[in-house]
């Protein structure tokens, strides 16, 4: 949603006033609701959301970056730096260069650690448990235990035959 | 006036006392989620809403939720329904397109088409998060079975904003803090929630009000750490502000007894009393006897009426109460007709 007075930045202020019966309601971005003198009566409001804008706000990007488009979608790149909302799941790969700074500064990181669910979730489990048997056969190697890491070492080559089963399949 | 059981009205969890009741009111979960090869909702056109809530609806229990295009229910209704948190403010300001699937405990929905086509979420009275969360997976766990949602190897569940991808997950307890306001040290306590990669809303969510002081902690971030790790930050910072509201309102007791017992009998005598009375005033005052009350110095026989009329008192649930429209004029009147009335009962 746009902000209802510049209609450039995306409402993060809500406002809701009933006045002799009639329910107004204002969607204001953190600068217009400052310009209004609206903030001054909120007790709370979120400074992660401002910090984001703010970002992308500063933020210096050629012309043809701004006026690029989502194959998926057509969303331009201009269109998400003015919203901070992408258009559809594909453009996170479309926009994939100019997101990653993004995302680190506003998340602290890139990569996905969380919950992987069972059909969408591709060989993203394997690879994970690929990951961690790894770290384990290092471990294993550095103590000399090398019967131990030689189980190990069978069993991720397994892991990674499944994998690239599962690619191919 | 055709009035109904208060304790029916409100939202279930608003009446319940859970873990760490005397500070935190409620726990919640929040999951966002996208379909595959659909534009998010403020991208779509009403169409192609209408047609991924079609395709939502398809996927959700009936025997589970009740499912209501938002079109189709009065504004009353759903102002109702975001005073009871079951939907947002962003949802019920342009609701066409958009729907919500209510469990019939109440203490789960599913938003469709708010800023992500799902917004699924699960409450739980008191300091919970286990519990919220475990419903909240299950529910996803469901739909997934069902719906190809929107998932990146690298990046997780895709959302409309990217202050939400990862694990769209945000966690959150709604706590009350009149010991801190009392002595103003909110100031102090949001800076150092901040400091701990947290952040403090109003109750209904960003960008909203602190009435009666209420608040809500969740977190920020969504990428880069588990589900489990997310709830484990937010419980470790509600647990730090739990202790820092008990400590004050411990110091204030010791120190000013008659002071705190002034106040707060006070306050209920106005509630009893009072003939027009406001949202905000009301609000402040029902903190006041809910202080009372967990500090023992009110009688905890009201604490089920006093947290029902946190919520009942709100615009569109006392027009809801009363079952009639109300000449704004007079709101305020009806206002403290209500309390006065629901006081008197005990
Ligand atoms: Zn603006
Ligand atoms: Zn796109």
């Amino acid at each position: 949603m746009l902000c209802d007075r510049c209609n450039l930045n995306p409402a993060t202020v809500h406002l809701k006033t009933i006045l002799n019966g009639i329910v107004e309601e204002k969607h204001l971005c953190q600068k217009c609701a400052k310009e209004t003198g609206q903030l001054q009566m909120l007790n709370v409001t979120n400074p992660f959301s401002s910090f984001f804008e703010t970002l992308l706000g500063s933020m210096e990007y050629q012309p043809t970056l701004l006026r690029s488009k989502c194959g998926v979608c057509n969303l331009t790149f201009d269109q998400f730096r003015r919203t901070g909302q992408l258009g559809c799941p594909s453009c996170y790969r479309e926009f994939n260069n100019e997101l990653q700074p993004i995302l680190r500064r506003i998340q602290g990181d890139v990569t996905h650690r969380g919950k992987i669910p069972v059909r969408q979730g591709g060989n993203l489990s394997l690879k994970r448990q690929i990951e961690k048997l790894r770290d384990e056969l290092k471990d294993l190697v550095k103590r000399e235990e090398y019967e131990k890491a030689a189980k190990v070492r069978d069993e991720i080559k397994e892991l990674e035959e499944k994998a690239g089963g599962n690619q191919n399949g | 006036m055709a009035k109904k059981d208060i304790l029916d009205l409100v939202t279930p969890w608003m009446i319940k006392d859970g873990p760490d009741g005397d500070v935190v009111l409620s726990s919640r979960i929040r999951l966002a989620r996208n379909l595959k090869d659909q534009p998010f909702p403020w991208h779509a056109s009403l169409e192609t809403r209408e047609k991924v809530r079609t395709k939502i609806k398809k996927a959700i229990n009936p025997e589970e939720f009740d499912f209501l295009s938002l079109e189709d229910i009065s504004s009353l209704e759903r102002e109702n329904m975001m005073e009871s948190h079951l939907l947002s403010p962003q949802i019920i300001a342009d609701p066409a397109g958009r729907g919500v699937a209510i469990s019939k405990d109440r203490l789960s929905s599913i938003m469709v088409n708010e800023e992500d086509h799902l917004r699924i979420q699960s409450i739980a009275p008191g300091l919970d998060l286990d519990v919220a969360m475990k419903k909240a997976n299950a529910i996803d766990d469901q739909i997934e079975k069902v719906l190809d949602l929107a998932f990146d190897e690298k990046y997780g569940y895709l959302t409309a904003w990217p202050t939400n991808v990862g694990t769209g997950i945000r966690v959150s307890a709604m706590v009350h803090l009149p010991g801190l306001a009392l002595t103003n040290n909110m100031p102090r306590t949001l800076n150092s929630v901040n400091q701990l990669g947290m952040v403090v809303r109003g109750i209904y969510g960003e960008g909203t009000e602190a009435l009666g002081n209420l608040y809500q902690i969740s977190n920020q971030r969504s990428l880069g750490r588990s589900e489990e790790e997310f709830l484990k930050d937010l419980a470790t910072v509600a647990t730090h502000v739990i202790g820092e509201e008990r400590k004050i309102r411990n110091i204030v007791i010791e120190k000013n007894r008659a002071f705190l017992e002034d106040k707060v009998h006070r306050s209920l005598g106005t509630l009893k009393e009072a003939r027009l009375i406001g949202t905000n005033e009301a609000l402040a005052l029902l903190s006041d006897v809910r202080l009372g009350i967990d500090l023992g110095l009110i009688s905890d026989a009201i604490k089920p009426t006093v947290q029902a009329l946190m919520q009942i008192i709100r615009p569109a649930h006392l027009q809801k109460y009363l079952g009639n429209n109300l000449d704004p004029e007079m709101r305020d009147y009806y206002r403290a007709t209500v309390i006065r009335e629901e006081l008197a009962k005990e």
